[in-house]
């Protein structure tokens, strides 16, 4: 690999690395979410 | 939002990034001054581009809100500028990564486009500490929605930036005459902005859903403590 190939393959990697990351952070907070509901399901019952 | 037209839009994103990428990085020919290189050119512009369009998007959604107070606008505002900063954060992580490719630094504080874009970056970077320095409510929604309003101006002075600068190295490829470039490679770039701009949308959609539904959560909490 050449340095252009390894930097345009550094740049396509960091825009994936953030969009997993971000997907992530997302999952977590859907996670926050069922917790919330069960929660809540727990209280209504 | 229905579930099934943001999969759809999820389906699309996937589709034309994907697509995007193999011809961008196997089926477009190398340029034949920068080689491999350019072809970040293909992640980059439609990165920028999107960046741009959210924070147009959260102008819009913030003028909404300013016009008819309803709380939704808030929310759709604040998570279109969220989309925006991280897209324009990718915007000068990936310039700076081509620019150390073609010009041999990371960075360099003469040319406009950069520090434009630099500046837009960190206006809406402020967005969040506007946001979170004012209490919930009405007045903190109409603060942000005034801030995202002036935002929007800096997206045409930094878009023409370019095109105004008399010396610069950053290159345009998309002039008043058209895009000076191969159909492959303008095939690939289409391709590409499209693709980033059904994903920004359907990043965008499944934020403001989880923030509104966040907010109903937590005031049926407060009801039934």
């Amino acid at each position: 690999m050449n340095s252009g190939e390894q930097f345009a393959a550094a740049a396509y990697l960091v825009f994936v690395f953030v969009l997993l990351a971000y997907l992530f952070i997302q999952s977590r907070k859907l996670a926050r979410f069922e917790r919330q509901v069960e929660e809540l399901e727990r209280r209504v019952t | 939002m229905r579930a099934s037209a943001a999969t759809r839009r999820a389906s699309a994103a996937v589709v034309l990034l994907t697509l995007a990428l193999a011809l961008a990085l196997e089926w477009v020919p190398n340029d034949a001054d920068q080689g491999f290189s350019q072809r970040i050119f293909y992640l980059h512009v439609p990165v920028a581009l999107t960046a741009y369009a959210c924070f147009v998007t959260a102008a819009w959604k913030a003028l909404r809100l300013l016009t008819t107070d309803l709380e939704r606008y808030d929310v759709e505002s604040a998570v279109a500028v969220h989309i925006g900063t991280i897209f324009g954060a990718l915007t000068l992580v990936t310039g700076s990564i081509w620019a150390r490719v073609s010009w041999g630094v990371w960075w360099t504080w003469s040319e406009n486009q950069l520090v434009l874009f630099l500046v837009i970056f960190l206006f809406y970077s402020a967005y969040f500490m506007l946001r979170q320095s004012v209490p919930a409510g009405r007045r903190q929604a109409r603060l942000c929605a005034v801030f995202a309003l002036f935002g929007v101006v800096l997206i045409p002075v930094s878009f023409l930036a370019i095109r105004l600068a008399a010396n610069f190295i950053h290159p345009v490829v998309i002039t008043q005459h058209g895009p000076q470039m191969a159909s492959s490679m303008l095939l690939a770039f289409a391709l590409s902005l499209a693709g980033m701009l059904a994903l920004a949308s359907v990043l965008y959609t499944f934020e403001v859903g989880g923030k509104l539904l966040d907010r109903r959560l937590r005031s049926l909490l407060e009801v039934t403590a």
